[in-house]
Order: structure tokens, then C-alpha cells, then sequence
């Protein structure tokens, strides 16, 4: 789904580069999720993938390529408008917008030019629930989100990611704001979603790697030092550092 | 001491101390000392106008009530009958006016035209014609010395001869580069085979000094002219109209004008008997303070010479009661000369010119009938000693549509133009320069490199820094002139109140305020947009929305509140500002009718007269009622814009 080859990143016009040469495949319909230490450049390669990094001018990929869907996504052909309509984004703040719950699903939506109240009453409708907060805010679809509580917030940011049905879901750190009863909630969902989307996921807590993923990467200082099935990455890593860092000797 | 301070290590009686303060509370005090001047300084001011305005109201109804007693309130209705037909009487010579004007077309400006052209052509020939007269003073000094050989006569003559050429030489020159496109209105009709007949007419002027031929003959053409549109079936309808409207108004007028006296009189002495008790108090203090005896007595004379038995108004008023017969027949013959009048009128289809149109639209839009039916009404129930009541005098202040002070006559004080004019100015200023501010501040807060960023904003910025005096400067000077000069053109046509036709208007105010208040909606502008989160434009850019999509839709209404109060923070800047408005927004006391017409504004009129008032007159008491006006109207649209501001920032 997504192949990250021989990626060299930088946030300055290559005078320092944040990522290695990192090589992985995530493939379809899992969950993988990237671990590290804090500046290990884990958050670079995940906002690499939909290209937010274009909001820093000074950024570029000095060497390599990633290709989602089989395309090369740093093409000078390739809009990234485009590019973020079929890659959800959740953030490690939740972050609705100052609307009301149901403008804030139908956004996406809305900006895509779609206007048939049906259409989006069904398309919210069906995001809420694929988001498990239906129940919760059926009947107050048109209050405030900011009204929600943080891990309803959380979930309408992925509500209203799902919404637009993209093909990959990133996450960086969706939990890190959340107390344990929400982030269980949030954790539950995401192995719900595994069904249709392929979902990478940052993480700083390794027992939600562990729970949730599929497949794990380790980085350190912005390079790539192990990837594979999460079991094989926890329980028999093939790699020191990474033995160390899960088992808490650094980190 | 010093050996027990380690036992007490948290003492402070370390700290330097001063008339027993510390350093701290110093700093405390001085701060919560100037916080509390400025609420005092605020509270004298409101307080202060209050005091000032206060006197407004009693003594204004007590004026009001003398304009009724003394008769002069119904001699205006008079008046005023008379002049709703006088109006029309005028609408008609216009009327007239303007037809030729649009029949003659090119012909009708080809003397101003011929003015224009030669006033300009004399500026470029100054010089040669300094040489020629020094020549002609020389030769005539020459001509009369006793001893004059021919050769210098000669010589003399030569060189008055070759001024002569060179003044011919330079005029022609002048005048060939002169093209109707040099012509300052622009909107002038022009034909071209005018132009090289009005060179030369402009030639021969210079060098002969008579009138040109060329300019008789137009002259006579236009009068030809004038005279076969004079014949036209309905432009002789017309003079016959113009002629029925007037017909009653001299009569009139001397009937109105006799009365007049009388009132004054009335006026006069009731205004002295007000007077009495001001005076009286003056005079008291003066012999309290006199300083020898003969002073004394001559004050306590001037005391008892005081009129202090209140005029008999009723006596008074009996010829202005006595002339209501007159009257009747006065204002059937003003009805008369309505229905004749209309009778002739022609129709608006027969003219050609547009302006002609519009007077004889506005003719047929009056309707002086209902303004002399109603006139008549209240000139019918109109009783002298029927007293202005608190209400009345109010509403004759905040609704009144006249402002007239220093009149022989009687003043008014209706803040109704000025406040519109400060209104009107404040909302064209605000249509200018809300588009500019907040786009402006949008694109540097959101699309703008870093690079424009640092050069856009200070340049913003610093047009605050600009005294608004050199502003005033410029409209008065360039602005003016230059928006008269290009609303001529065809182009602006269609909007409505183009062409402009004074150099001191709403608009141009409008314009030079918009300047003034884009730095103040800018810079808070961008400070809402900066306070919006950055989540908010990641979270949408994310969804795959454009960055005008993200502007319009999220960011923009996250801080809509924040953009509100910067528009009425720059409102707040506009209406109070002074220099500008004194300048360039022309200056005339009415409700303004359009957009580009001139106007006056509450405190253009607060600046222009206060320093001519006498304290505690009536007149300074309107405008203290002006400045509390305001006051609070600024006052408000702080507290408003603060309140969305606080509602917004929760």
C-alpha cells in the first residue's frame, strides 16, 4: 500500500536530515505503528506520507521516493489536495473545529462539493457510527463539538476523517491527550477500523503498539533500526537497541 | 543584630525601606495610583460634559418658546408656503437653462472653452510679453525727449517691431499644442472643427488686443439660437409656467417680510426680559466689588433702568392674529399659481437634455399642493401662547433637520445633518476599508512569504503614523480635484451620484478616513486571525481542502467575532476623527442626498465653532449636547466591540 525506499528527509534544504535512508512496506488493511524515542523523526516519515510536511517551505525528501497506491506521491504531477482527500489525518491534539458536531463530520464532504442533504446526512450518520460515537451525540448533532468531552472530541476527528472514506489513516499519537477509559475506547476503534483502512499509527507507549498493531517500526535518530511483525518486534527482537528501548533500559 | 540573622533566615527586615515603604509596594502604589487617575480624569470628563450640556435643554425650550410668542414660528409657515412655490418658479428657469445648453451642445462651450485655452496660453508667454511692453514704454519715453535723432525713433521702433514677432511666434506656438483633450471638464462637449477657429481667435486676441470676430460670430450664433429655442412651442410653455409660479411671490414676500419687523421687535424685548435675571446678578456683583462710590451709583442707576415688567405679548401679537385675512388670500393665490402653473407645463418627453429631464421630473415629483395644504393646517391651529413642552424641545434637538446659528432671525439646533454626515462619511469610509484591511490581513497572516510579511506589515502600520492634518492636506488639495476631474468620465457614469460635482464631498472623506482606519482594522484583524489555532488549519488542509477553502470556511468564522470588533474599533477611529472631516467634507449643515454630495459632521462642527461661543450660551450648550453625543456613541461602540471581543476569547 505505502513503500517508503531509501527516504532522506529534511526540515532545512538538506543541511541536516531528520530521516535516514529508511526503506518499509506498510501493506493493506493492517495496522502499523512507528515507536521511538521523542525526535526520532517517527512524526516526520507519518507527515511525509500526506505531504503536510509542504507546509514547512524549507522542507524537502533529499533522496528516495514513496510511492502510495503505486504512485510517486513527490511527483510534480501528484496535487496534494488530492493526494489528502484518500489519506485521513488525527492528530495528537484533538482538534475540531469551532462548529457544530455534524458541520464538523460533513466538512470533508462539503469542501468536496457535495451539497445533498442526504447524501451528507447519511455519509455523517455512517461516520459517527463507524467512529462508535453515534449513540453518544445522536441527539445533539447540531451543539458545539467543543462541547464534547476529550475522548468524544478525539473520536469525532477520526469520525470526520472516515468521513471523506479514504484508503489510509494516519495517526500521530491520538492518545497522548486521552485518560485510559477514552484511549481504550479510541484503542478498540482502531482495531475496528482495521477492516477497511490501512491505518499507521505513532505511538509513544508501547503497550498500545503491542495491543493494537499489526506490524511495528522501530526508529532511532531518524533511522530505521527494525521492522517487523509486532510479535516478532517484542518479543524476539533481532536488534539490541530495540530490545533495550521496549524493554524500558532507554527511551 | 547581624550575629542573629542566621536564626531568622526569612526575615525581611533586610529590605531597604522608605518613609517606611519598600521597594515593592512602591512599584504597587505608583501603578495603582495612575490607574486610578485615569478613572478620575474620566469620571471629571463625563462629568464635565454633562455639566456643560446640562443647560441645553431648559434654555432652548425657553428660546423655543419665544420664536412662538413673538409670532416669528408662524410668519416661517408663511414663509415657507411661499417658497415651496418659489422653488418650482426656479426648477423652470433651470429647465430652460439646461435645454439650450444640451441643443447648443459643442457650440455653448466654445467660449469658456476660448477662456480656458487663452488663460492657459497667456501663462506660457509671460515673458515675451514683459519684452513688448518694456519696447512700447521705451519707444513712448523715446518719442517724447527733446532731442530725438530718427535713427533711435528708428531703432526703437525695430525692436518693439521684432517683440512684436516674437509674442506672434510664441502664442502660435502656445496655442498649437493645445487639444480638447486639455480641457479640465471633461464631460464637455467638443467638435473639432471649433478647435483651429478658437487658435486663432486666441492668436489674434494677443497680438491685437481686440475681440476676435470669430468669438462675435459665435456669439451671435448662440443668440440666434436661443432665440429659436425660446420659440419652441414648449419651451414657451414652459417660461409661461415659470411665469404663473411667480406671479404671487413678491406680493408675498413683502407681506411676510412687513410682519417680520414686528416679531423681531417682540423678540427683541422678550430676549432683554429673559436676560433681566443674568443681568441683574452681574450687575449685583459688579457693585459688591465697585470700588469708589460714583461707581457704585452709576451700577445701582443701570439697575433700576432694568426692564423688569415681562412684555405683553398678547398686545404684541395682535397684528400677526390681524394678518391671517391677508393671508387666506395670499395662499389662495399661491393655490392659483400652482394649478396654472401645471396647466402649461410641458411634458418631459419633448426635451432632449438629460439634466433638463430630471428638473422637470422634480417639478412634476413635488407636490406643493400637500406642503401648502399642510402649511395651512398648522398655520390654522397655531396659537402663541401654546408652550414647547420638554418632550417637544427633545425631539427638536436629536430629530431636528436644521442646524442655523448666529441668524438674526431664530437658531435652530437639530444635530439630525450633522449626525448623518458623521455617519454617512463613517459607513463610505468603512466600505473602502474593510475589503482592504481584512483581505490584507488575511493574505499576510495566511498566504504571505515571510519576505512580505516583514515588508507589507510595517508599511500598514506606519500610515497610522501619518498626521491626519496632511491627509486633510491632500484631500484638500489633490484628492478632491482629482476625483471632480475623472468621475466626468463616461466610465464612473453609471454609478449612481457620478459625476461628482464639488471637490469636498462624503466621498472623498470617505476615501482618506478609509486610509485612517485600515491600519486599525488591519492590525487587530491580524491578531485574530493569529490567535486562531494552527490545529484548525492542519486538521482541514488534512481533509484535502484548499487553502482558500480553509480561510473561508474555518479560519474566518473561528474569528469572525475577532474581525467584527476590529470593524467597529476602526468605526469608533473614523467617527471621531476631526481634521478631516473639518477639511475636506465640505462643510454644509444638511441631510446629505447622496453619497458624493458635501456635508457636515458632528465634530467638523464641535472644532469649527466652539471657539466663538460665549460660555454658558445656548449655543454652547448644543454643541456640549453634541460632544456627549459623541462621547457616547464612542463610548458604546467600545463597550460593544469589547464585549464580542470577550464573548469570542472565552
Amino acid at each position: 500500500m505505502i513503500n517508503i525506499n531509501n527516504v532522506s528527509f529534511s526540515y532545512d534544504k538538506g543541511k541536516t536530515e531528520v530521516l535516514k535512508n529508511i526503506s518499509l512496506d506498510i501493506p493493506e488493511k493492517k495496522v502499523t505503528s512507528f515507536i521511538g524515542p521523542s525526535g526520532c523523526g517517527k512524526s516526520t516519515l507519518l507527515r511525509c506520507i500526506n505531504r503536510m510536511n509542504d507546509l514547512v517551505e524549507t522542507s524537502m525528501i533529499t533522496t528516495g521516493q514513496i510511492d502510495v497506491m503505486g504512485q510517486n506521491i513527490n511527483s510534480k504531477e501528484v496535487d496534494p489536495i488530492e493526494l489528502r482527500k484518500h489519506i485521513g489525518m488525527v492528530f495528537q491534539k484533538y482538534n475540531p473545529f469551532p462548529k457544530s458536531i455534524y458541520d464538523n463530520v460533513a466538512y470533508g464532504l462539503r469542501i468536496q462539493g457535495i451539497k445533498n442533504k442526504k447524501t451528507l446526512d447519511q455519509a455523517v450518520e455512517r461516520s459517527l457510527r463507524g467512529a462508535a460515537l453515534w449513540d453518544e451525540v445522536k441527539d445533539r448533532l447540531k451543539d458545539s463539538a467543543l462541547g464534547l468531552s476529550g475522548g468524544q472530541q478525539q473520536r469525532l476527528c477520526i469520525a470526520r476523517a472516515i468521513a471523506v472514506q479514504p484508503k489510509i489513516i494516519l495517526m500521530d499519537e491520538p492518545c497522548s491527550a486521552l485518560d485510559p477509559i477514552a484511549t481504550a475506547k479510541v484503542e478498540e476503534l482502531i482495531t475496528e477500523l482495521r477492516e477497511e483502512f490501512t491505518i499507521v499509527i505513532v505511538t509513544h507507549s508501547m503497550q498500545q503498539a503491542s495491543r493494537i498493531s499489526d506490524h511495528t517500526a522501530f526508529f532511532y535518530l531518524g533511522e530505521l533500526i527494525e521492522y517487523g511483525q509486532t510479535d516478532t518486534i517484542f518479543q524476539n527482537p533481532s536488534k539490541k537497541r530495540t530490545e533495550d528501548y521496549i524493554s524500558g533500559r532507554f527511551g | 543584630m547581624k550575629d542573629l540573622k542566621p536564626s531568622k533566615p526569612f526575615s525581611n527586615a533586610t529590605s531597604r525601606k522608605f518613609l517606611g515603604i519598600t521597594k515593592q509596594d512602591f512599584i504597587k502604589y505608583f501603578f495603582g495610583g495612575n490607574a486610578t487617575l485615569a478613572v478620575i480624569i474620566i469620571i471629571a470628563i463625563v462629568w464635565f460634559l454633562i455639566h456643560n450640556a446640562s443647560t441645553f435643554f431648559p434654555q432652548y425650550q425657553k428660546k423655543l418658546n419665544l420664536y412662538r410668542i413673538s409670532g416669528q414660528e408662524i410668519l416661517d409657515f408663511y414663509a415657507k408656503e411661499n417658497n415651496a412655490v418659489a422653488e418650482l418658479s426656479g426648477l423652470c428657469v433651470q429647465a430652460r437653462e439646461y435645454e439650450i445648453q444640451d441643443r447648443l451642445g459643442a457650440l455653448y462651450r466654445v467660449i469658456p472653452i476660448y477662456s480656458e485655452f487663452k488663460a492657459k496660453s497667456l501663462k506660457k508667454i509671460i515673458g515675451e510679453r514683459k519684452e513688448l511692453k518694456r519696447a512700447k514704454t521705451a519707444l513712448s519715453k523715446i518719442k517724447i525727449k527733446p532731442s530725438v535723432t530718427n535713427t533711435e525713433i528708428k531703432n526703437a521702433e525695430d525692436y518693439l517691431n521684432n517683440c512684436k514677432n516674437s509674442l506672434k511666434k510664441a502664442i502660435s506656438a502656445a496655442v498649437n499644442k493645445l487639444d480638447f483633450s486639455q480641457v479640465k471638464n471633461k464631460s464637455w462637449p467638443t467638435d473639432k472643427k471649433y478647435l483651429q477657429p478658437i487658435r486663432d481667435a486666441i492668436v489674434e486676441n494677443v497680438t491685437t488686443g481686440k475681440k476676435p470676430q470669430f468669438i462675435s460670430d459665435i456669439e451671435a450664433q448662440e443668440a440666434k439660437k436661443i432665440a429659436e429655442i425660446d420659440a419652441l412651442p414648449f419651451i414657451q410653455d414652459l417660461i409661461k409656467s415659470k411665469t404663473a409660479f411667480n406671479k404671487p411671490i413678491p406680493a408675498m414676500n413683502t407681506f411676510v417680510e412687513e410682519l417680520r419687523i414686528i416679531a423681531d421687535k417682540t423678540k427683541a424685548q422678550g430676549n432683554k426680559y429673559n436676560d433681566v435675571p443674568n443681568t441683574k446678578a452681574s450687575l449685583e456683583k459688579a457693585i459688591s466689588l465697585a470700588k469708589t462710590t460714583e461707581i457704585k451709583q452709576e451700577k445701582q442707576k443701570e439697575l433700576n433702568r432694568l426692564y423688569t415688567i415681562e412684555p405683553d405679548y398678547n398686545t404684541f401679537i395682535k397684528p400677526i392674529y390681524a394678518s391671517k385675512e391677508s393671508y387666506k388670500i395670499h395662499h389662495s393665490a399661491l393655490k392659483e399659481a400652482i394649478k396654472s402653473g401645471f396647466s402649461t407645463l410641458p411634458d418631459t418627453s419633448k426635451f432632449q437634455g438629460k439634466a433638463a429631464k430630471a428638473f422637470i421630473k422634480d417639478i412634476n415629483d413635488a407636490d406643493p399642493a400637500q406642503t401648502l395644504a399642510e402649511l395651512n393646517a398648522k398655520v390654522e391651529t397655531w396659537k402663541h401662547d401654546e408652550k414647547y413642552s420638554m418632550g417637544q424641545t427633545v425631539k427638536g434637538f436629536f430629530f431636528g433637520t436644521e442646524w442655523t446659528t448666529n441668524s438674526s432671525w431664530q437658531d435652530f439646533y437639530g444635530i439630525l445633518p450633522l449626525l448623518t454626515g458623521s455617519v454617512a462619511v463613517a459607513i463610505v469610509a468603512l466600505i473602502i476599508a474593510v475589503p482592504f484591511s481584512v483581505g490584507g490581513a488575511i493574505y499576510v497572516n495566511r498566504l504571505a512569504s515571510k519576505a512580505e510579511q516583514t515588508f507589507i506589515k510595517p508599511f500598514i502600520e506606519f500610515i497610522q503614523a501619518i498626521p491626519s492634518i496632511v491627509l486633510a492636506f491632500f484631500g484638500y488639495v489633490v484628492l478632491g480635484a482629482l476625483i471632480q476631474e475623472y468621475s466626468q468620465s463616461w466610465m464612473f457614469s453609471w454609478i449612481p451620484g457620478f459625476p461628482v460635482e464639488d471637490q469636498y464631498t462624503i466621498l472623498n472623506a470617505g476615501l482618506l478616513l478609509a486610509l485612517m482606519a485600515v491600519p486599525t482594522i488591519f492590525t487587530l484583524c491580524e491578531d485574530a486571525l493569529n490567535n486562531v489555532p494552527k490545529a484548525y488549519n492542519e486538521a482541514s488542509l488534512a481533509l484535502g481542502a484548499t487553502k482558500l477553502q480553509t480561510i473561508l470556511k474555518v479560519i474566518l468564522p473561528s474569528c469572525a467575532s475577532g474581525v467584527i470588533a476590529a470593524i467597529l474599533l476602526g468605526f469608533g477611529r473614523i467617527i471621531g476623527e476631526t481634521m478631516v472631516v473639518l477639511l475636506v467634507l465640505g462643510g454644509k449643515i444638511s441631510i446629505p442626498d447622496s453619497w458624493t454630495a458635501s456635508a457636515h459632521s458632528m465634530t467638523g462642527i464641535l472644532a469649527q465653532e466652539i471657539g466663538e461661543v460665549n460660555e454658558g450660551s445656548l449655543h454652547w450648550g448644543a454643541l456640549f449636547m453634541v460632544a456627549l453625543l459623541l462621547f457616547s456613541i464612542a463610548l458604546g461602540i467600545n463597550y460593544v466591540s469589547q464585549r464580542i471581543l470577550n464573548n469570542y476569547s472565552k
